[in-house]
């Protein structure tokens, strides 16, 4: 997370105005996320000259997909990604604009990993920290 | 109203050489979402990045120049270009989505879908009165989500410039009415045509007549 756990590194000065314009809704719904990911992660692969993957909710990937469920609060979902996108060894990165429970992002964890990449990190510009005890997995 | 911008030649026209390894890149998954479509895919574009970079950098070229403050992306395949575009253009970027996503103040556009209707939503203040807009979205089928974007953009006072789709079905080639109005032609759009002719026939045609 560029906003430093550890608090001897100097925060990065561009944080203070992204936090700045980032606006907080009361009692909005947290529903369909996916998209919100498609925002930061192809200007970010284009910068580092990775490929883009979409990983998305079911049922908008067309052709072969692999899936894979998560806990909502109540029930499940799902998130899917193409075959073929990742080939074994690749090394990944998974954006998302929030991190709440994580369980999104376990969600893509797996489905990378299933497919034989590395998952380097997951990056998200937004926590929220009184979530964090539910973290089931969070590598860096 | 605006020409119909072409980038790739037809009858000895100038062909813009990203596009062949743009097209090429562009997979058809035929029966998506359902039987008779055959579905454009971008996402095998994706995995190129110079590909991506050539498609973002055609957008680019054509607006660099024009003054755009604000691109306009159409949820979901719309977010995945107009952030590179408005990054790129120095411009900001606005999401126009499904009902509900949107947490705040909204201004809503209905739309008719093949069966029933759909809505498009943006954030009320986004965009002020007179700026110049460019709206983004994978593909043009119908038409009916880009007239509904022009419409929210119009409603709140914009100048919808352009709508830029990089893949587009060949009636859109001559302009195009739309909603029936014969003085709103298709703004223009930069498209190519990532379907093989052969398979396209009033009822089976290349792109999507739903929302996916």
């Amino acid at each position: 997370m560029a906003c430093g756990e550890d608090k001897e590194q100097k925060q990065d000065p561009r944080i203070e105005g992204i936090a700045a314009s980032i606006r907080v809704v009361p009692d909005f719904p947290k529903k369909g996320i996916e998209a919100r990911g498609f925002i930061f992660g192809p200007p970010i692969a284009l910068a580092i000259g990775a490929k883009f993957i979409p990983l998305r909710k079911p049922r908008k990937l067309p052709g072969e997909v692999i899936s894979e469920k998560y806990v909502l609060e109540y029930g499940t979902d799902c998130l899917e990604m193409h075959v073929g996108a990742v080939q074994p060894g690749d090394h990944a990165l998974v954006v998302d604009d929030l991190i709440a429970t994580g369980g999104t992002l376990c969600a893509a964890m797996n489905l990378l990993e299933r497919a034989g990449a590395e998952v380097v990190e997951c990056a998200c510009v937004i926590e929220l920290p009184e979530l964090k005890v539910h973290y089931i997995r969070y590598s860096s | 109203m605006k020409e119909v911008v072409m980038l790739e030649g037809e009858n000895g026209g100038v062909v813009d050489p990203r596009l062949q390894a743009i097209k090429a890149a562009i997979r058809v998954v035929p029966h998506f979402p359902k039987p008779g479509i055959m579905f454009n895919d971008i996402t095998t574009m994706l995995l190129r990045p110079k590909v991506f970079k050539d498609a973002v950098e055609i957008f680019v070229d054509r607006y660099r120049d024009m003054s755009i403050s604000a691109v306009a992306g159409v949820e979901a395949r719309g977010f995945i270009f107009g952030p590179p575009i408005a990054l790129a253009l120095g411009a900001k970027f606005i999401p126009l989505r499904k009902p509900k996503k949107l947490p705040g103040e909204v201004i809503s556009e209905s739309y008719v879908l093949e069966y029933g209707t759909d809505s498009l939503e943006m954030h009320v203040g986004a965009v002020q009165p007179g700026e110049r807009v460019i709206i983004i979205d994978d593909l043009v089928a119908t038409g009916g989500t880009l007239c509904a974007a022009i419409n929210l953009l119009e409603r709140v006072g914009a100048d919808v410039v352009e709508c830029a789709c990089l893949i587009g079905l060949p009636k859109f080639k001559g302009g195009c009415w739309l909603n029936g109005k014969p003085d709103k032609f298709w703004l223009g759009n930069i498209y190519i045509q990532a379907c093989d002719p052969r398979l396209q026939t009033d009822m089976n045609y290349c792109g999507q007549a739903v929302d996916v």
